[in-house]
């Protein structure tokens, strides 16, 4: 497991994250998995740019895919 | 010590509410601190019937179709490929038709949706009578935005699946094929009806904003339904602000608050139930630290922060439930913050 943390858009009252789990509809190639443990906090708020600061648990290969998608500003690992 | 005094001092014990509350749950009715009007308890556990409004569906029985193809009261999404949605008159529940999906080997999707009457916001239950021409097969529902978990139908006969499901975006409620590759299911008698929200909690007030608060063990969890606590709930009959903790039915737990009849999730962290593990949270200040595990504060879901004026003040905690079917048993407890 790796932690790092990310900003991401707020959209409908929840971080527009990976799903948990795979869904043909979430927009997403990869899922932040299933495994006890791995998920995400909101650790911050920036409520003006409907952005916060979210801390993401998953595989290291995860957190990687997150890194390079456009749609997450990287921070740092935790 | 002069007797004013006395009295004061005496009037204060038996007057002061009570800042602590341990009770068991399951072996007894709640006690009389509790708000808790559709909790009950049976067969030693405890759980919730919530209220439910009226039939939100237009035609549940998907008996009015304009084609062999087009369902008069509903839309249709396919995803792609050979998948299709068909009129069915020879299985069938009840009535004349049912819906027939028919699933094809790329798995594309199938959703029948109509656009209901709830709210976005609200929590509804979702009921359908399914039945799937193969073995394990799931479907799924979807309800403004939230999907539950896919739900394998039996092959047998028609059966009644079940979910609990909160509006994020709007409010179409869809029936939804989900891993059913080359197979037909079929849908028949479907139901969608909102929760009142004042029925989701079981709750004790007057006791402390800054507490540790222990929950009985969920012993039971019906899957795509939702159980756990409610914690700085400020209105019992009319909850508009509190934290809600739980597990969602789709092995994750969820935080989410409420300000002001908004909810906002919190995080996300998978975490798969456990008839014996059980919810207990810290809360001190904006800080609140949820655990959930077989120990009392045991194994750390999240620390989030909840500051807002409408939440952090509240002194009013309990329990939350969805469904019917979710039991709780095992001791409640809630003293001080340490």
């Amino acid at each position: 497991m790796r932690s790092a943390v990310f900003i991401c858009e707020i959209l409908n009252g929840s971080p527009v994250l990976p799903p948990m789990a795979m869904s043909a509809d979430s927009g997403f190639a990869y899922a932040l998995g299933a495994g006890d443990g791995s998920g995400w906090v909101v650790v911050g708020n920036m409520p003006q740019a409907q952005t916060c600061l979210v801390r993401v648990t998953s595989s290291s290969a995860t957190i990687d895919a997150m890194i390079a998608d456009a749609r997450f500003v990287y921070v740092e690992d935790v | 010590m002069d007797r004013s005094r006395r009295v004061a001092l005496l009037n204060n014990v038996v007057l002061a509410p009570p800042r602590v509350i341990r009770e068991m749950i399951g072996g007894a009715p709640l006690s009389s601190r509790w708000y808790a009007p559709t909790w009950s308890v049976s067969g030693g556990v405890l759980s919730n019937t919530p209220t439910l409004g009226a039939e939100l569906l237009l035609d549940p029985g998907f008996e009015n179709w304009l084609s062999a193809t087009n369902l008069t009261n509903y839309s249709e999404y396919l995803g792609g490929g050979t998948t299709t949605i068909n009129r069915e008159s020879a299985v069938i529940r009840s009535g004349v038709y049912a819906a027939r999906c028919d699933v094809d080997a790329s798995n594309n999707k199938a959703s029948i949706y109509q656009a209901s009457g709830g709210s976005v916001g609200d929590y509804a239950l979702f009921t359908v009578y399914a039945k799937e021409s193969l073995a394990s097969k799931t479907m799924a529902f979807e309800y403004g935005g939230t999907a539950s978990p896919g739900i394998t139908v039996p092959t047998a006969d028609f059966s009644v699946i079940v979910a609990t499901l909160r509006a994020t975006v709007n409010t179409n409620a869809a029936f939804v094929s989900g891993s059913a590759a080359s197979s037909s299911i079929y849908f028949d008698d479907a139901s969608v009806k909102t929760i009142t929200r004042s029925t989701l909690f079981a709750s004790v007030g007057k006791l402390l904003a800054n507490v540790n608060l222990v929950a009985p063990p969920i012993s039971t969890l019906q899957t795509a339904t939702q159980a756990g606590i409610i914690l700085r709930l400020d209105s019992p009959t009319n909850p508009q602000s509190f934290v809600i903790a739980y597990c969602d039915g789709a092995g994750n737990v969820k935080i989410e608050k409420c300000v002001s009849g908004t909810y906002t999730t919190l995080s996300t962290v998978s975490a798969a139930y456990g008839a014996t593990k059980y919810f207990s949270a810290k809360m001190n200040g904006s800080s609140i630290s949820i655990y959930y595990g077989t120990t009392d504060f045991g194994t750390l879901i999240a620390t989030v922060t909840v500051s807002d004026a409408t939440v952090v003040n509240n002194t009013r905690h309990g329990l939350f439930s969805t469904y019917s079917g979710n039991q709780f048993a095992g001791t409640f407890s809630v003293v001080p913050y340490a």
